[in-house]
């Protein structure tokens, strides 16, 4: 059978077209690591084959994933369908995304947007937004890519096997393996992994927990109104709009951090301000759950898994009082009385030391140090310091008693020693709630 | 905009696209629009120099057919007898000559002002440190613009082709300009010829779906070549020459210049695959710059394989005029009388071959350096011209066949290492670190261990891209003796269709996964730094 001259090339363009989709799907298969997106999606598939649709999605970063657990809010709710739809570092460009494939897919009534300082500040990471693309369909998805990603981004947006090409590497190349058989032998349900398992449509439960008193001091800076981006606050505004088009009810809320992360930010008020501010002049509602009364009997340092993101356990207690909230915001309620007004009466009200921290200089005479000590704490309180010895045992050996000093002008601390550095409010140990940190040399 | 980038990849296709909307006699000004703004996207300043030796290159030339045609119609007008007319021509040439002279002065002068000026500044200084004077004359604070080099030398082979009357000159300015400032090698070249260039430069080719094929497989080609195997190549390569061998052993300054070998030649045939392919897209053919140079059995061949058509500007602009010149047959007919007729007949060509090679050297770089170069080719090329009747005698005297395999590979490889040690001066920062690194050849030549060693040269690439880099390496290879030996056409044409896009897909998908460190996956070409 003759073959014209053009039905040759097309046929030529096809088959080149399925070598070229065929080799782009078998790469980012076989480089592409295990994602919550996957199990994020199976669970959205099944959801919209039961022809439901959610009455409320949560969108946000990764303190949203991890805080709010959608059963929990169903139940407090009364709601049939409740989707979290945070991913690690999402930009509010990636926040507006993906709301909008979420209220075009599942038409909720109301939508909660988690908003941080970072959102406005924080220079928009490739790899967030592309955990984001992941997530989106259809036009959305070429949108998204329009706009999202700069020039030398878009090829990692356009390709999987570019984005995943370092994965080409026989020790990732192993551990992809050994997860993909990992979830074949589990049936395809999600499994545990470096203390995280995909739980629940969006919320991943994580078993990571802090000692009470052991956050370590993180410093983060100042928060400061030089620092915000117009474009960031563009895509504010995009979801607002968004959300008033749709006929969505919109919400803006803070996770909760640690009390460290709290008081060790300065001017952390000023970011709360902006979001009430924002709040009031859109009319719409915004909580800081940081602000929580009781939150220190609520949410100890032990419901979190670190720093600044709630564990399994503290997802769980917070989704069931943010549900509360919520219940009585949507019935017209004053829900002021869940919250302190500000830091201010936050601090006020903290009557413990929240975090220690040491510094170590090391003195001209070998082995000896100079340690400056500081510590977050409420505005009532006065910190007194110890340093002990921590011995082969565990115990403690005190090599220097409680103080109020800050700063000690010599100790010796030989090679291969643990130092542990307290802080409490009483100066002795006769307290509960010590703040303390371990130093390996 | 860099050659392979993202811009430069919507740039390409909005160019292509809008050429062939465009009726075809109109096509070129789309190539002129194009040509302004990808040179504009270097700099918008730099178009000055550009519109500068446009201006006066094309004045020039029209002032130079005028005399031209003048001369002419003065001497076949009736009546003068043989000795008027000669003594009109040598007046319309002296003529010819003054404008020629003052043309390339404002045009080649001021790109030598601003290439060559600080060098200059430099020795003087030096010498007047030497004497012990305390003055010091103050450098120029321009740089050269981005393809100076390239499209001054062009409009200067033009100027000359309109000097001798090889063809008429170019009436439309726009389109003049188009020639000299065209995108596709305004950069790295290759260096055009008008009579050559300009017949597919303003014909506006129809659309071939062929040619588009053919055009993008070399443009994938290129790209291939520049960020898989020149880029990754080249961070071994700066590793050990960009600090002078510094630190580093004999063996691994010998693998180094081996490695540059590859990379240079990766790097700028990659550029000239781009740049060839995309104009075979448009039905613009391009002359070519490389023919499997590292098959060369000599260092005379090696440079009528290299660059060719820098090499070809150079014999035809420098050596013949000069070779030709009054001052060079004075000195041949000198050294005929003293030294006979071989001695006659070679001196002339030396004698142009020390201005070509010099100016070859300096065209590279203003620097020492660059000169020493210049200056070690010449001399292997003077030596092997003067030798080779010897050669030959040695050769039989010792039964090796002159056409034999054994011969032939032992001949390229020599010539390699040989281009490689004279590159040492060209790449490495100084001429006493060239040096240096030839005395580690001697001194301290141990070889390094393939895993801390060699491996530690790529700093920052992962293995894979380093074994990608070799496998690109054997494919380049393969692919040039497939060519040399005239079977690469035979083998494209006989691969079935679906292995051929196998091997589209996987030229591709290599340069995805195995590309250099950028995100847009570019390191700059190293020509246009000449």
């Amino acid at each position: 059978m003759r073959i014209s001259k053009l039905s040759k090339r097309i046929l030529s363009a096809v088959l080149f077209a399925a070598v070229l989709a065929a080799s782009e799907i078998g790469l980012s298969r076989a480089l592409e690591p295990l994602s919550f997106a996957e199990w994020f999606a199976k669970d959205l598939r099944a959801i919209e084959k039961e022809g439901q649709d959610a009455e409320l999605v949560i969108v946000g970063g990764s303190r949203t994933f991890r805080s709010f657990v959608p059963q929990v809010l169903e139940d407090g709710l009364g709601f049939g369908c409740v989707i979290n739809g945070g991913s690690a570092l999402q930009s509010l460009s990636g926040s507006y995304y993906q709301l909008k494939e979420l209220i075009a897919r599942f038409h909720p009534r109301y939508a909660v947007l988690a908003v941080t300082w970072n959102g406005l500040t924080y220079g928009i990471g490739t790899q967030s937004n592309l955990i984001v693309l992941d997530r989106l369909s259809g036009l959305n998805r070429l949108e998204f890519i329009k706009n999202g990603f700069t020039n030398e981004d878009r090829l990692s947006a356009l390709l999987k096997s570019y984005r995943f090409r370092d994965n080409l590497d026989p020790e990732a190349l192993s551990r992809i393996r050994a997860e993909r058989k990992t979830l074949s032998e589990n049936n395809g349900e999600p499994f545990l992994s470096d203390g995280d398992i995909y739980y629940d449509t969006g919320f991943v439960y994580s078993y990571g927990s802090i000692p009470q008193g052991n956050v370590p001091v993180t410093h983060h800076g100042i928060y400061d109104w030089t620092q915000i981006h117009g474009d960031r606050v563009e895509y504010l505004d995009k979801i607002v709009a968004l959300c008033r088009e749709k006929g969505v009810e919109l919400m803006l809320v803070s996770a909760p951090s640690t009390m460290m992360q709290i008081c060790n930010i300065d001017s952390y008020q000023l970011a709360v301000d902006y979001y009430e501010e924002y709040a009031a002049e859109n009319g719409l509602i915004y909580h800081n759950l940081n602000f929580l009364k009781g939150r220190e009997e609520l949410l100890p340092d032990t419901m979190f898994m670190d720093y600044n993101h709630l564990n399994g356990e503290g997802a769980h207690v917070l989704s069931g009082i943010y549900s509360e909230i919520l219940a009585k915001d949507m019935a017209g309620g004053d829900t002021k009385e869940y919250f302190y007004s500000d830091l201010s009466e936050l601090k006020e009200s903290l009557e413990r030391i929240v975090a220690v921290d040491a510094e170590f200089i090391p003195l001209e005479e070998q082995g000896r140090y100079e340690v400056r000590l500081s510590s977050l704490h409420g505005d009532g309180v006065t910190p007194y310091y110890a340093l002990y010895v921590k011995n082969a045992d565990g115990s403690l050996e005190g090599i220097c008693g409680w103080t109020r000093e800050e700063n000690i002008p010599s100790v010796s601390i030989s090679v291969g020693t643990s130092i542990v550095v307290r802080a409490g409010t009483r100066g002795d140990d006769s307290e509960d709630n010590i703040a303390w940190q371990e130093y390996k040399f | 905009m860099p050659l392979v980038s993202f811009s430069f990849a919507i740039f390409a296709i909005l160019t292509v696209l809008v050429y062939f909307l465009m009726p075809g006699k109109y096509r070129w000004t789309v190539l002129l629009a194009a040509s302004v703004i990808f040179y504009a996207s270097y700099g918008v300043k730099y178009l000055v120099y550009l519109a500068w030796t446009v201006g006066v290159s094309f004045l020039g030339a029209g002032r130079i057919e005028s005399i031209n045609a003048e001369t002419k119609r003065k001497s076949s007008e009736g009546g003068p007898g043989a000795d008027d007319k000669r003594a009109v021509r040598a007046a319309g040439t002296a003529r010819k000559r003054r404008l020629l002279a003052f043309i390339m002065l404002m045009s080649m002068g001021l790109w030598a002002m601003l290439k060559y000026g600080n060098f200059l500044i430099g020795n003087i200084n030096a010498l007047l440190s030497l004497a012990g004077l305390g003055w010091q004359a103050p450098g120029i604070p321009l740089a050269v613009p981005l393809g100076m080099s390239f499209y001054v030398f062009t409009a200067a082979g033009y100027l000359t082709d309109i000097y001798r009357g090889k063809y008429a000159a170019e009436r439309n300015i726009a389109k003049y300009a188009l020639f000299v400032g065209f995108f596709g090698h305004i950069v790295e070249g290759p260096f055009s010829r008008y009579d050559r260039l300009s017949p597919t430069l303003f014909a506006g080719g129809r659309f071939d779906y062929d040619r588009l094929l053919e055009g993008l497989r070399r443009m994938l080609w290129g790209v291939f070549k520049k960020t898989v195997i020149a880029d990754p190549v080249g961070i071994a390569v700066s590793t050990v020459i960009g600090s002078g061998g510094e630190g580093f052993s004999g063996a691994a300054v010998l693998f180094a210049a081996v490695l540059y070998g590859v990379q240079i030649y990766a790097d700028f045939s990659g550029y000239m695959d781009i740049v060839c392919g995309l104009c075979r897209v448009m039905g613009v053919q391009l002359e070519e710059n490389f023919r499997r140079p590292y098959f060369s059995g000599s260092v005379e061949e090696f440079w009528k394989r290299w660059h060719i058509t820098l090499g070809a500007w150079f014999r035809d602009y420098l050596f013949y005029p000069v070779s030709m010149g009054k001052t060079a047959q004075r000195l041949g007919r000198s050294m005929r009388s003293r030294f006979g007729a071989e001695a006659g007949k070679l001196v002339p060509g030396y004698f142009a071959l020390i201005f070509v090679w010099t100016a070859t050297g300096l065209w590279h770089g203003a620097a020492w350096r660059y000169l020493i170069w210049g200056w070690l080719n010449l001399a292997v090329i003077v030596c092997s011209m003067h030798l080779s009747g010897s050669y030959d005698k040695w050769r039989a005297a010792l039964h090796i066949s002159g056409g034999s395999r054994l011969w032939r590979l032992f001949a390229v490889v020599r010539t390699y290492l040989l281009i490689c040690a004279f590159r040492a001066f060209s790449i490495s920062p100084s001429v006493h670190a060239a040096l240096s690194m030839f005395g580690r050849l001697f001194t301290s030549f141990t070889a390094p261990s393939l895993e801390g060693g060699i491996m530690s040269l790529f700093t920052g690439l992962e293995p894979r891209n380093v074994i990608a880099a070799l496998a690109g390496t054997l494919a380049l290879l393969t692919v040039d003796i497939l060519e040399e030996n005239g079977k690469w056409e035979s083998v494209k044409a006989s691969c079935p269709m679906p292995l051929r896009h196998v091997a589209m897909a996987a030229l591709i998908f290599s340069v995805v996964l195995f590309a250099g460190q950028s995100p847009d996956l570019t390191g700059s070409f190293i020509y246009a730094h000449f």
